[in-house]
């Protein structure tokens, strides 16, 4: 393949903004840009292009950054809700627990009253001699 | 100290390891340094990525969500941006492809917001003259340029933000570069 200087002119003129050159090769591609039209303009447009690409201005939205600040509350919120129902359940177990022990207890006493009013408190006459025990053994 | 004694002083601690010393540390101070310092530049980067300016407030706030979050595995042997720009690009590729099913590859040149990013943020002439350009470019030829020319990374760093072999990096801006000024040139043609 023949040299091209121009092609080679044109290469260096791309990589020297891109990763950098040796001087001999920065000596030599200024020697030829200053010699030809061509590559002159070539490397004037490069100049423009890399230049243009600075001429942009994409500013933040303003809320951008308010967003930012309250990027992280929902998860924050979330965990103080799973926190406060944590600390709820463990107060209300001993207020359930005395709760439910309190209606067992009337429960319990309604039950043994109806028991009691049904159970006779007569002395069958069989036991009667038990009620009055013999005087010997009173002694 | 002893007379005669050498003082040894540890060495300066650069502005990457003071940065991840603040993130380790939930530094609130450095936090917000980091957003006044670099929000504008990662809208750009998520714009030049992608050509959407929509979305684009989505991602960054999750970007700094995941900054947050991931904020130990930030050793400060690199740039701060190279790691930033990194979590973008993934986390923007990921939305894409799960929403719409897009790669970054197939995220075809031309915009897909129906008005030019870039259009509306042309400053100068010769930007306007090179928006449409940029709509036309693909994605990774754009990223690559931004990456170079204005976030002045190295081949090297660009790698590490693309995943791409520096070679291949090296041959994207290149090309990039050749693309446009092609546009650039078949415009004024045009006129």
């Amino acid at each position: 393949m023949p040299f091209d200087p121009h092609r080679r002119a044109q290469f260096l003129i791309d990589e020297a903004r891109i990763a950098g050159i040796s001087h001999d090769d920065g000596v030599w591609m200024q020697k030829h840009v200053a010699a030809c039209a061509e590559c002159a303009r070539y490397e004037e447009t490069t100049r423009r292009v890399i230049g243009a690409l600075n001429s942009f201005s994409f500013e933040p939205r303003q809320a951008n950054l308010a967003h930012l600040r309250t990027a992280r509350r929902p998860r924050k919120g979330w965990r103080m809700a799973l926190a406060a129902a944590a600390v709820l359940v463990i107060a209300a177990v001993p207020i359930f627990k005395a709760g439910r022990d309190a209606r067992q207890e009337r429960a319990d006493a309604v039950l043994l009253e109806r028991v009691g009013s049904h159970v006779s408190r007569t002395v069958p006459l069989a036991m009667e001699p038990l009620m009055h025990p013999a005087a010997g053994e009173r002694q | 100290m002893p007379a005669g004694a050498i003082e040894i002083s540890e060495p300066a601690e650069t502005d990457a390891e003071r940065i991840a010393r603040g993130l380790r540390h939930k530094d609130r101070a450095i936090v917000n340094e980091l957003v006044e310092r670099y929000q504008y530049r990662l809208v750009r980067y998520l714009i030049y990525l992608t050509a959407r300016r929509q979305q684009v407030d989505d991602w960054v706030q999750e970007t700094w969500v995941r900054v947050l979050d991931r904020a130990a595995q930030y050793d400060g042997r690199s740039r701060f941006e190279t790691w930033l720009f990194s979590i973008a690009r993934n986390l923007a590729i990921d939305d894409l492809r799960r929403r719409r099913g897009e790669s970054l590859e197939a995220i075809a040149a031309g915009p897909a917001d129906p008005s030019s990013p870039f259009l509306a943020a042309a400053r100068s002439e010769d930007a306007v003259r090179l928006a449409a350009a940029l709509d036309l470019l693909e994605p990774v030829y754009r990223e690559a340029l931004l990456l170079r020319f204005q976030e002045d990374l190295s081949l090297q760093e660009i790698s590490q933000v693309t995943g791409a072999p520096v070679p291949t990096v090296s041959s994207r801006i290149h090309r990039g570069l050749g693309r446009l000024r092609e546009q650039w040139e078949g415009g004024a043609n045009a006129i």
